[in-house]
């Protein structure tokens, strides 16, 4: 129960749709049960690639900040935006480096190639092994619940809009189960040219 | 050597299989009104109990028995006020959101339940004691008071309930205070959630107000009174 | 991909063993030896109360750790018919956990059913033997069965009646309730499909204002799809889980049953 992956919870979930993707997640803080904060977002842009990141908070914080300044260095010195699966493998690696004493999370990536303009989503274990998914990637304490309803909802080649409904339906059914997750969500909806960003209403409890 | 005698001398498997008592047992379409409890065949049957369904003192326990919970009972002048949510967990998992976790004894006697470890409270009114209000707990303690909670949550109904109690208060009053302490601490704590389950006890009985959800009267509280600030509602 | 600290403690035993099986030995050579009656057999159960009817289904997967010691054994049950086979039963019993115990379970409860209707004349409510589960279970409070237990049939008014237990006997009537390994993959989707949680009405207002979809009762043909949908996915991620699906239905016909094939993967 004391496991440093679900001490403060925390969910994320990252799906592919039809020349689209989408990451979500709840923002939920805690310490066990005591819920500390309700705005504690566990998704973090990179130029228009986009990193969820579950697990012990104090790892989320450092593991975003690590990656950001390994983006601005890579964009500085390429000139160019980073892609998603240069950034998995970024993540990857920088996970790898900490083998034998790990960062306490579980990343979720999800972005569009800009060169092939295809979607791409991808998960990690906490030590950097990365989960190549065609459909979705789930993270955080509530990840069986995530895997129940995201296999029960998701179908291929979802419009952006089906898309939304979609992820949230799945975060939101799924949090609520689970006592470490919810208190709102945030969804991003990530098309070629265009971004969008909501607020979900959740339960409160 | 005691305990070895003890160990040794009674008949190794004498709580094996159906025994002539049980087949009868099933037989019989009614149980009996003394329930007889089978044991596990060993020397310390709560060692063992605690092995299987005490998660506190073994995480890996294969029966996880639900519990988590926030139940409240004040006493004013109008008669008792009884409140609880609804929600039972076994680890981080909800197992319900809708248990009825008042037991209606009579009609003018209620009981509430807290699972684990945390104790139970009986409100209700007799002709002799008017209305009254016990704290009981698995140890045997048993205490007469005007105001109680219990569960994992709590210290937050106990945040709000102290900070607006009165004696005093009016009969509406007296239901939203219950209503609002159970209310935060369904927030608060991961544990506790669900439905609002409300009750008031008069001097002729128990009346029901409801078994409610809080999501929208959490939504309401924020919205029409500015409570909950810290929640936000808009994007940025 | 095993990860050095293990995300789940009860994973890192292997799947379904409930606990380390092994005996562990302290200094002096003394070998402690435990008491360790219970083994997991994973699958996973379902139960639906239409407006009617009530489908308890389960797949008829058993395993041992990671090993299936056979693709079909049932998990659901006719409670109280007029022979062995269960004919004219208008109770039904699902059983998830180790499945000798539930065997024992479901071996008591028929008995007492069909006596109670030797010794009455009638047969027994689904109310009164919700209860009487209920008893049955809580008599074994210190050493419990361990399994989760649904039960279903038909109430007084001919609506479809679902109750489901915890191992030691506390219980409630509830719509719908997943039970088993794959519970918590099936449950979530469950309340969205069936109870409508966190589905509004569209058009019915500007976000705070937007009315919360009022629950209808399901029909029996999108209950048995909805059925077969929350196990083909839990069959999907769920290594327990699989093989066969085993629906009972009762309607105020009786109890029919349907199979039909799981991945056995």
């Amino acid at each position: 129960m004391s496991s440093p992956f679900s001490i403060n919870g925390g969910a994320c979930v990252a799906m592919v749709g039809k020349d689209c993707v989408a990451i979500a997640c709840d923002l939920r803080l805690g310490l066990q049960s005591l819920t500390v904060s309700n705005n504690f977002p566990k998704i973090f842009p990179y130029g228009d690639v986009y990193l969820g990141l579950t697990g012990l908070a104090t790892d989320v914080a450092t593991v975003s900040d690590l990656l950001r300044y390994k983006v601005n260095l890579y964009r500085l010195r390429e000139e160019r935006a980073i892609s998603p699966q240069t950034l998995a493998n970024l993540v990857s690696s920088s996970l790898y480096e900490r083998r034998f004493g790990p960062f306490f999370v579980s990343p979720v990536i999800a972005g569009i190639n800009h060169t092939t303009g295809k979607p791409f989503i991808c998960g990690f274990d906490s030590i950097g092994c990365i989960d190549f998914a065609k459909d979705f990637i789930v993270s955080g304490t509530a990840s069986d619940q995530l895997f129940g309803t995201c296999e029960g909802l998701w179908e291929p080649d979802l419009a952006p809009e089906d898309l939304f409904e979609t992820i949230s339906q799945a975060l939101l059914n799924a949090v609520d189960r689970d006592a470490l997750s919810g208190w709102g969500a945030h969804v991003y909806i990530i098309e070629k040219d265009k971004v969008t960003k909501r607020l979900l209403k959740g339960r409160q409890d | 050597m005691d305990t070895l005698v003890a160990q040794y001398s009674r008949p190794l498997f004498e709580n094996e299989g159906s025994s002539q008592e049980e087949q009868l047992e099933l037989i019989q379409t009614l149980p009996p009104l003394s329930l007889k409890f089978a044991l596990p065949p060993i020397a310390q049957p709560s060692a063992f109990l605690r092995a299987t369904t005490d998660d506190h003192s073994n995480p890996d326990c294969p029966i996880k028995i639900a519990h988590g919970t926030t139940t409240l009972a004040f006493r004013f002048k109008g008669g008792i006020i009884v409140a609880t949510d609804s929600r039972a967990t076994a680890g981080n998992w909800i197992a319900s959101q809708t248990v009825k976790k008042v037991i209606e004894i009579n009609n003018c006697l209620l009981g509430t339940m807290a699972g684990g470890a945390a104790g139970t409270m009986c409100a209700g009114v007799t002709p002799q004691e008017g209305p009254a209000l016990y704290y009981i707990d698995s140890d045997g303690t048993r205490l007469a008071g005007n105001l109680f909670c219990v569960g994992s949550g709590q210290t937050f109904a106990y945040g709000v309930l102290d900070a607006e109690y009165s004696y005093d208060l009016e009969d509406e009053a007296a239901l939203e205070l219950g209503r609002r302490s159970i209310l935060a601490a369904t927030h608060r704590d991961a544990y506790s959630g669900g439905f609002i389950n409300l009750y008031h006890v008069k001097e002729d009985g128990w009346v029901k107000h409801g078994f409610s959800d809080t999501n929208p009267i959490f939504w309401k509280t924020k919205l029409d009174k500015g409570e909950f600030s810290n929640v936000t509602s808009e994007l940025d | 991909m095993a990860a050095l600290f293990g995300q789940d403690a009860l994973t890192d035993n292997g799947p379904g063993y409930a606990f380390s099986q092994a005996p562990s030995s302290a200094a002096g050579g003394i070998r402690e030896r435990s008491f360790y009656p219970y083994t997991d057999n994973g699958g996973s159960t379902l139960g639906i109360a239409g407006e009617d009817f009530t489908i308890l289904a389960g797949d008829t997967r058993s395993t041992s750790g990671y090993n299936i010691n056979t693709r079909y054994a049932p998990k659901v049950f006719k409670i109280g018919g007029d022979d062995s086979e269960g004919t004219n039963a208008t109770i039904i019993l699902s059983v998830v956990g180790f499945a000798a115990d539930g065997q024992i379970l479901k071996e008591r409860l028929d008995t007492i059913v069909k006596m109670y209707r030797y010794q009455h004349g009638k047969p027994m409510s689904v109310k009164a033997c919700a209860q009487r589960l209920s008893t049955i279970l809580y008599g074994k409070r210190f050493f419990p069965y361990y399994v989760h237990a649904i039960l279903g049939g038909l109430d007084e008014e001919g609506k479809g009646a679902l109750y489901s237990y915890d191992p030691v006997g506390s219980y409630e009537r509830e719509q719908c309730r997943a039970g088993g390994a794959a519970a918590s993959l099936i449950m979530p989707f469950l309340d969205n499909q069936v109870n409508f949680k966190n589905q509004y009405v569209p058009e019915s207002g500007e976000g705070h204002a937007l009315q919360e979809r009022p629950r209808v009762p399901l029909k029996r043909k999108e209950t048995e799809e909805l059925v077969r949908d929350a196990f083909t996915s839990a069959v999907e991620r769920h290594i327990e889980v699989g093989d066969g699906l085993q629906m009972l239905v009762v309607t105020k016909d009786g109890v029919e049953e349907i199979y039909s094939p799981l991945k056995r993967d």
